[in-house]
Formats: structure tokens, C-alpha cells, sequence
């Protein structure tokens, strides 16, 4: 337990103080209020947790992609740096490193899109003229966003032990398009089931947010958006926990 | 030459095999629309190569500019680590123009590009090869700068998503939309399109000639974030 703690202590520590996370999020962040500043109030009212979600869902149509790419590189750090054979001869077991590097980093990267969502809700806010809106931000986080942040940054943690680091952005890129934002009546994609890390079902589910594209004005019950949530975890821990297989399967043939 | 077979080597397979990668996925998403019975929308998917063109080509610039790891011993070399980085940048570029510039060509010969431009043979090529030359040097520039390719990298792809989404703000926001990517063709305007072209494809050689700059500070480049 204190190997885990310790790696993840300082992975949490590592990313929060890479220059690349808050640049990435800083681009995006001053793009989005570039492109919202001549933006007007919205066409009908909603009410105001309807409002905060809409805020959010404009920003998280984006923001992840910086994220899922900021962790791209953590598990390959050691080979590139020529430490893993160090790390492999610690009393620390591959799994404590494992988990630990993805929940330390996953966590810090987190902070500055939390913060930048929160920002953007504040400015929009403000030009709406509800600047309490980010108020509803921590649960709209915990329930909407933070699922499918985990489940991005378990397949870039993961995938990268077979993909240089390169192919893998695009990849992601190309995934994030298609899975998220393409419509499934333009070609055959995840958006619009439970494993849409965009969070529609959970914002559907729990807010009874209606005003996406996947439930023609519907609220759905809250079973599914539960189901959405968990299928997102139990994937993205699937995918560490092949990892963990793979590596220990490795090392024990070596 | 042996300069030019060496820098094609420390680029790496992926920045060779990613254009292709694009080109095969959209070929197969398209193969699928037509099986499940969606064919009208198969142009449409195989025609996204002008778009995904930029973004694979933009993460293909950064991953050559990306940090070396001899980076002491390349800059105790007598060839200059500036010379050796912008062959390396310049292959991929060419090579990812290459990949989309002859999927691009082929698919308006076989007509079924979507948004083809009228009245002008090579007109087609300007849908990607701007956008591609601003997401390169967008993206070279940030990894340079901050010495941390995965920022470029980052950078380039919320560049890429926010440019093909909410195209209603883009349009909006007068002083944006010359730097706009994803701007469509308007036959009722074309001069605008051509305009936005020639912006976006400046800034994108602007980016690129001030990221050959900061490679000529070798204290610059000892800096790596890794």
C-alpha cells in the first residue's frame, strides 16, 4: 500500500508540474473563449442546472482530447529514460507502480481542466448573466466528466505499451471525433451508447439533461446512466489490468 | 544523402505510418457506411481525408521536432542540431502531403469528393495543405518553445477538434475566421475562401520559421521536459 501511495504521490507531483499540461489546457482554454466571446444569451431559457451542463458539454467536447494525450507518454517515460530495469529491481510491486502512475497522474492532469472548465463556466456565466451557474460544476465533474476521464487515461496509459506515443495522438484524435461527435445516422460509431466517454448518459440520466442530439428531447432512467458510469470504469480498469498481465508475463519469461 | 537516409531513420516508423493509418481507417469506415447501407454517406467519410489530413500531418511535425534524448552528444556534433531537426520536419511534411495529396487527388478524379472546389484543377489540394502547414507549425512551435512534445502534440489536436465543431462561433467571430481551418467553400464568395487559404497557410510558414529560430539555441534545447 505505501509503494502505491508513493508512486502515486509522485506521478501526482510530476505531472502537475509539467509545463506541457498547462500549456495544452492554458491553448485550448484561451481558443474556447476566443470562439465564445461574440456568443449571445441562449435562444430559449433553461433552467440553470440545464445551463451549467450545456457550458460543460460545449467545453468537454475538446478539452479531454489535451488530456487523453498529456497522459500518452507516462508509462513510456521510464523505458525512454532508461530506468524501468531500476524500478523493476525495487521491492515495489509492478501493479502499486502501475496503479499508482495512473491515478497520481490522472488526478493532476484533472486539476487544470477542472479549473479550466470552471473558468469558462464563469465567463460564460457572466456574459449569460448567471455567474453562479459554476456552482453546479463539482457534481456536474464527479458524475458527467470525471467516468470518462478515467476511461480515456486508461487506454492512453495502456496503449501506449504498443504504441508509440506518435500514432497513438492520432489514433486518439481520430477515436475522439468519431466516438464522441460524429452522428450514429452518418456512419456506424460509440457516440450515443453507454461507452461514450462524453458523458450523455449520465447528463441525460441524472440532470435529466435532454438537450443532446442522442435522445430526442428524452430523459432516460437513471439505471442506464449508472450503467453508462460503470461500464466506463470497468473498461478503462480492464484495460490496466491487461496491461498488468501483459507486463508481469513478460517479465516472468525473461 | 547519407544525411537524408539517417534523418529518415530517426523519424521513425510511426510519422511514416500515420498518414497511411488515417487514409486505411477512413477507407474502412467507408467500406462499412456502404455495407450496413448508409452509401450515401460514404463520400462523405472517405472525403474526411482533407480534414484528418492536417491533424495527422500537424502530430507528424511535432513528433520530428520532439526532444532528442542524445541531445548532448547531437549538439557537441559538428552539423548543426537546427539543420539535422528541419530534414527531419521537412521528410514528414512531405511525406504526410504526399500520402493525403494523392488520396485527395484520387478521390476527385473518381468524383467522389464532397466538397470539391469549381473551376480549378489543384483547387482540391488547398483544403488540407493550408490547414496542414498551421497545425505543423502550430505544433512544432509549442514543442520547441516549451520543449515538450506532448504539448504540441496537445495543442494541435484541440486545434483540430475545436476547428471541425461549433462552426456557427467560428464564423462569428470576425477576427478568428481568417485563421479558421475548417472553413467551408462558398461558391457565392470564393475570394473569402482563397483568402482564408493564404492566412492560414502564412501563419502556418511563420510558426515554422520561428521554431527553425528557437532550434538554433542549443541552451534552449538542453531544457527538455521529459
Amino acid at each position: 500500500m505505501s509503494a502505491f501511495l508513493g508512486a502515486l504521490r509522485y506521478e501526482f507531483c510530476m505531472q502537475l508540474r509539467r509545463r506541457s499540461v498547462w500549456v495544452s489546457i492554458g491553448f485550448a482554454l484561451v481558443l474556447l473563449f476566443a470562439l465564445f466571446s461574440r456568443s449571445g444569451p441562449p435562444e430559449r431559457v433553461l433552467p440553470p442546472a440545464d445551463t451549467a451542463l450545456r457550458l460543460v458539454g460545449n467545453a468537454s467536447f475538446f478539452l479531454p482530447v489535451a488530456f487523453g494525450i498529456l497522459l500518452a507518454d507516462r508509462w513510456r517515460r521510464e523505458r525512454s529514460l532508461g530506468t524501468l530495469e531500476l524500478l523493476d529491481s525495487l521491492p515495489a510491486s509492478l501493479g502499486a507502480r502501475l496503479w499508482g502512475k495512473y491515478f497520481g497522474a490522472t488526478i493532476a492532469t484533472m486539476i487544470p481542466l477542472l479549473l479550466a472548465f470552471a473558468l469558462f463556466m464563469l465567463y460564460s456565466g457572466v456574459r449569460i448573466g448567471d455567474a453562479t451557474l459554476v456552482r453546479f460544476l463539482p457534481l456536474i465533474f464527479v458524475v458527467v466528466i470525471a467516468p470518462g476521464l478515467l476511461f480515456v487515461a486508461a487506454f492512453s496509459i495502456a496503449c501506449t505499451e504498443w504504441l508509440p506515443v506518435p500514432l497513438y495522438a492520432v489514433l486518439f484524435t481520430g477515436y475522439w471525433f468519431w466516438g464522441n461527435l460524429v452522428p450514429p445516422e452518418r456512419m456506424p460509431t460509440l457516440n450515443c451508447t453507454l461507452l461514450t466517454p462524453i458523458g450523455e448518459y449520465p447528463a441525460a440520466a441524472f440532470f435529466q439533461h435532454t438537450d443532446v442530439g442522442c435522445f430526442n428531447g428524452q430523459s432516460i432512467p437513471i439505471a442506464l446512466g449508472l450503467a453508462s458510469i460503470a461500464l466506463l470504469l470497468a473498461t478503462g480498469a480492464l484495460a490496466l489490468f491487461a496491461l498488468q498481465a501483459y507486463i508481469t508475463r513478460r517479465a516472468a519469461a525473461r | 544523402m547519407t544525411a537524408l537516409a539517417f534523418e529518415s531513420r530517426r523519424l521513425g516508423w510511426p510519422a511514416l505510418v500515420a498518414p497511411l493509418f488515417a487514409v486505411l481507417a477512413l477507407c474502412f469506415f467507408g467500406l462499412l457506411s456502404q455495407v450496413i447501407g448508409a452509401p450515401a454517406q460514404t463520400d462523405r467519410v472517405l472525403s474526411a481525408i482533407v480534414q484528418v489530413g492536417s491533424m495527422v500531418g500537424g502530430i507528424a511535425a511535432v513528433s520530428a521536432v520532439a526532444s532528442d534524448p542524445a541531445i548532448e552528444l547531437r549538439l557537441s556534433l559538428p552539423r548543426s542540431v537546427r539543420r539535422s531537426v528541419l530534414l527531419r520536419l521537412l521528410l514528414a511534411l512531405l511525406w504526410s502531403s504526399a500520402v493525403i495529396g494523392f488520396a485527395t487527388e484520387l478521390l476527385h478524379e473518381l468524383g467522389r469528393l464532397t466538397s470539391e472546389i469549381p473551376d480549378a484543377p489543384l483547387a482540391d489540394q488547398l483544403e488540407w495543405l493550408p490547414p496542414l502547414l498551421l497545425l505543423a507549425g502550430v505544433g512544432a512551435l509549442t514543442a520547441v518553445a516549451t520543449r515538450a512534445a506532448t504539448a504540441g502534440a496537445g495543442v494541435v489536436a484541440a486545434a483540430w477538434v475545436l476547428s471541425n465543431l461549433l462552426s456557427q462561433l467560428w464564423s462569428s467571430v470576425t477576427w478568428l475566421t481568417p485563421l479558421w481551418i475548417a472553413l467551408p467553400f462558398d461558391p457565392a464568395d470564393p475570394a473569402r475562401w482563397y483568402w482564408n487559404r493564404i492566412t492560414v497557410a502564412l501563419v502556418g510558414m511563420a510558426c515554422l520559421a520561428i521554431t527553425a529560430v528557437l532550434l538554433g539555441r542549443p541552451e534552449h534545447l538542453l531544457a527538455a521536459e521529459r
